[in-house]
């Protein structure tokens, strides 16, 4: 479904200490990956490993200055028209600035059923209400402005925003990341129950390995701009091959004893 | 006991995830607010009317000479006296408001239009684009406002159309740099990506979520726009140039009466309180349209 | 249970007789909003003994950042506080202002979250270190900044002198969080209060921070209060814990005993929300319900309403932090022993 072919992407370099060397800065260093179709990827690195820039680059929001993306195997095109723009959506890390706030629930929701024509007029705002209920907000939430939303439930709408067109393709960029542990529980859950109903392909990024272990069956730690290792989240878990992946599975804070039932 | 989910909206004042608290404004400041809005709008609502009813509220005609009453002082019959050409002063600045209200907004409201529209356009368009627009902007701006404003006169004939449009050329550059400004900073917010990719076309991103999010500072500049282009129709008139007499004006009105200060001061005065007024109530309403939206 | 071998205290050992560093009793702290009053921080008492790591975990809202601020007395100026603050015996709020301020950074004092912003980014780094001695112990300029420089390679910085010449913009992250404890520990504080410093970071850099606030912790004897949603840092860093809901302390003691086998509802739905690192790959537990409604919270245990086991006397039962041994308290009904929580749905959800 996604194909990333020897990606490259560098920027500028801008400001930082005096004499540094280059002058371009490589946050894509020659990344090849793939997604079959219905499979739940996870990626994992630190900050400036590269994969906010991976995610922009494979929506289009980043041009790529050597190497192809593919998407269900056509090339991506900036210029494309709406209904491929469809296929592959994206759910942003910052609450705070993924809704219009001069936009309510229901108009950001509505806007995209009217635009990509899916449902006869009539039936938009029942059409709304139902990707709510399948994200957990009542109908309520339509009237309201993303201002009186807390993180978890602003997300919550990020993602019904992105279910609206229906996509196959679902890339979350470090959407439980912002929030506090407990609601980074509860949007898991409605990922992984999403996945399941919707049958979506999930591309999942985020910093934080053991809550990638939660949701995707697959792998690639990311490190200075390049893939390090990729394999099953089993596998990688249980026998790191790289030495970064190590350090990373090494530095999870662990709760001395995992609570489970009874004493 | 099971809980209540997620899903259920409850009147929650605060989202508890936030941990955004915010200081109350008490009572007394909101009064303060309301009170702000209520004498602007109050004294907006005259100018109104005044333009609007001209023809019921005014006493006289304001063309109409009376030579032999010549600057008369103020009495029942005239209630601001006349002017030197026997005319009701009264009736002339009630009947100005048509004049100076109307072309003022007019300009300032076209000058907003436009310059927002570039503004919005150069904002989020970036490259080239931007380059060119941006240093069309500082062209106009270099050129002294009023040596514009003159030579465009110049070349459109006197009048009232002429100075509106006149007026609009000089003042959009403001309002575009405020929103271009104001684009750069919320383009690089993920709704706005979100918009793109959700592939709603470039008008619609433009109108629908930047425009509503940086409109308000064009808005609140739109109010002392008013007042600058009043000023700048009345400085005009002022100079002979601009409305022509015997169009009442209060700017050419000021400046009739300057040859009679000493005797008829409210010649002058009167229509220069008059401008200083309306400045006042926009200012109040702007003032407080500001406040309130920034409670959101 | 194994725990780090960060811990010095255990229940029964020298503990018992020393007087607590820092001692708060029936704090709280009450902020007036739009829509009435809140009470951000509710009758909490606790102590910190020397050179132990206190911490104290709640979710976003729950009044653990207001509480470290209301002792560093840095609030906002409409908040009300009540309640008794003793720093090695002298009570804080009834100090005027300048001796509050004097005692900020010398005996107590702060490491803030961004390490971003925390950091003066027109002044160099050493200066700004070297400040706080400049000013509490009035040493001269270049003894001041000779002890930035000691500070900061006590941190962990290689080419400390170097760095101190440095402007913040031009450390990377980890210097800057490592600069800012540096800075923390200029004046020889008793204690220092921590509000979510490893939050921000990336998850290597986050170790790497705890481990030297450990080294730091058991080298000098200085005491930690650490502020932090995340559980899984605390039972890493800390000794004891403070767990937090609605402004008040539904369970506290040992680190080791609270996350083995906690007393409180909300401890164990915690716990049970973190998705597990090893062991098999259970869906975490999502706390249902909202957060509490801070305005009017609700009746007797805040927490009822979200509690799988709440009982109808759970909603009328005043709020009672006790003793359940061992040095323990619970606000819980069922904390005097194990919790009766429910069968988990299944073993690994997928």
């Amino acid at each position: 479904m996604v194909e990333l072919d020897d990606v490259r992407v560098t920027f500028p370099n801008r400001g930082g200490r005096a004499g540094g060397r280059r002058n371009r800065v490589v946050a894509l260093d020659g990344v090849s990956l793939s997604v079959e179709r219905g499979e739940c990827v996870g990626i994992v690195g630190e900050s400036g490993c590269g994969k906010s820039t991976l995610v922009r680059t494979i929506v289009g929001l980043q041009k790529a200055d050597s190497g192809q993306v593919k998407i269900e195997g056509r090339p991506l095109d900036r210029h494309d028209d709406r209904s491929r723009k469809r296929r592959l959506q994206l759910v942003f890390q910052d609450p705070y600035s993924a809704l219009n706030p001069a936009m309510k629930v229901g108009s950001v929701l509505g806007e995209l059923l009217v635009v990509h024509k899916l449902v006869p007029r009539n039936a938009i705002r029942a059409r709304c209400c139902e990707l709510l209920d399948a994200v957990g907000l009542s109908a309520d939430y339509l009237d309201v402005y993303p201002q009186a939303l807390s993180g978890g439930q602003r997300q919550r709408v990020s993602i019904a925003r992105a279910l609206a067109l229906q996509p196959d393709i679902l890339l979350a960029d470090e959407v439980v990341s912002a929030l506090d542990v407990s609601i980074q529980a509860d949007i898991l859950n409605l990922l992984i129950r999403l996945r399941r109903e919707l049958e979506l392909t999930v591309m999942f990024i985020s910093h934080d390995l053991a809550v990638v272990r939660q949701l995707c069956e697959r792998v690639l730690v990311m490190h200075r701009g390049k893939i390090v290792e990729s394999g099953s989240v089993d596998g990688v878990f249980a026998d790191p091959q790289d030495a970064y992946t190590r350090t990373l599975l090494a530095s999870i804070p662990r709760v001395a004893f995992h609570a489970g039932p009874g004493s | 006991m099971t809980s209540v989910t997620d899903g259920e909206l409850q009147p929650q004042p605060l989202a508890a995830g936030d941990g955004g608290i915010d200081a109350a404004p008490d009572g007394a400041i909101r009064r303060r607010r309301s009170a702000k809005l209520i004498v602007g709008l109050g004294i907006l609502c005259v100018y109104v009317i005044m333009a609007v009813l001209a023809p019921v509220v005014a006493p006289y005609n304001p063309l109409a000479q009376q030579i032999p009453d010549a600057l008369a002082h103020p009495s029942l019959h005239h209630l601001l006296g006349t002017d030197q050409l026997g005319r009701d002063v009264l009736s002339r600045i009630i009947y100005g408001a048509r004049v100076d209200l109307v072309a003022a907004t007019a300009a300032s409201v076209g000058a907003c239009m436009v310059g927002t529209l570039i503004g919005l356009l150069t904002g989020y368009a970036g490259g080239w684009l931007d380059v060119a627009l941006t240093r069309v902007m500082d062209m106009v701006q270099t050129i002294p406002s009023f040596t514009l404003l003159l030579v465009l006169l110049l070349v459109l004939g006197p009048g009232a159309r002429s100075l509106v449009i006149a007026l609009i050329v000089t003042h959009w550059v403001v309002y575009a740099r405020l929103i271009r400004g104001s684009v750069l900073t919320l383009r690089s917010q993920d709704f706005i990506s979100a918009a793109w990719l959700a592939g709603l076309r470039v008008p619609r991103i433009l109108l629908r979520h930047l425009l509503p999010n940086v409109g308000r500072q064009a808005v609140t500049y739109l109010a002392s726009d008013i007042i600058l282009a009043v000023t700048a129709i009345a400085s005009l008139g002022y100079l002979g140039i601009g409305i022509q007499p015997p169009t009442a004006e209060w700017g050419s009105m000021i400046n009739d009466g300057q040859d009679f200060l000493s005797s008829n001061w409210w010649l002058s005065v009167a229509p220069g309180v008059v401008v200083v007024l309306l400045g006042l109530g926009l200012a109040l309403v702007s003032d407080s349209f500001n406040e309130r939206k920034d409670r959101l | 249970m194994p725990r780090h071998e960060g811990v010095r205290w255990r229940p029964g050992t020298d503990s018992q007789g020393a007087d607590p560093l820092l001692r708060v009793r029936n704090l709280s702290v009450t902020l007036p909003t739009r829509r009435g009053d809140i009470k951000a921080v509710d009758g909490v008492s606790f102590d910190v003994l020397a050179g132990s790591a206190l911490g104290l975990v709640g979710e976003s809202g729950s009044g653990k950042s207001i509480l470290l601020r209301s002792i560093l007395g840095l609030l906002p100026g409409e908040a009300r506080v009540s309640g008794e603050i003793y720093l090695e015996g002298q009570e804080l709020n009834a100090l005027a202002p300048k001796q509050r301020a004097m005692s900020r950074g010398k005996a107590i004092s702060v490491i803030f979250q961004d390490p971003m912003t925390a950091l003066n980014p027109v002044r160099r780094v050493g200066a700004q270190i070297a400040e706080g001695p400049l000013v509490h112990y009035s040493l001269r300029r270049s003894a001041a900044r000779a002890r930035a420089v000691e500070l900061l390679s006590e941190v962990g910085i290689k080419d400390a002198a170097e760095v101190a010449r440095r402007y913040p913009h031009e450390l990377s992250g980890g210097m800057r969080q490592r600069a800012l404890i540096a800075m923390a520990l200029a004046c020889d504080p008793k204690i220092i209060l921590c509000d979510e410093p490893t939050t921000a970071l990336d998850v290597t850099l986050q170790k790497k921070i705890i481990e030297l606030l450990k080294k730091l912790c058991l080298d000098r004897g200085v005491a930690l209060l650490f502020v932090s949603h995340d559980l899984a840092v605390i039972s890493e860093l800390c000794d004891f814990v403070n767990v937090m809901y609605a402004g008040q302390f539904v369970e506290t003691g040992l680190v080791s005993q609270v996350i083995a086998n906690p007393r409180h509802m909300y401890t164990w739905a915690l716990l049970r929300s973190l998705p597990p690192v090893d062991g098999p790959r259970v869906a975490p537990l999502s706390i249902g319900g909202l957060p509490p409604d801070r305005l009017h919270p609700p009746s007797g245990c805040r927490f009822h309403p979200r509690c799988p086991v709440a009982q109808p006397r759970c909603t009328a039962l005043p709020y009672n932090l006790k003793d359940v041994g061992q040095g323990r308290r619970s606000a819980c009904i069922f904390g005097d022993a194990a919790l009766p929580v429910p069968q988990e749905e299944s073993g690994v959800a997928r």
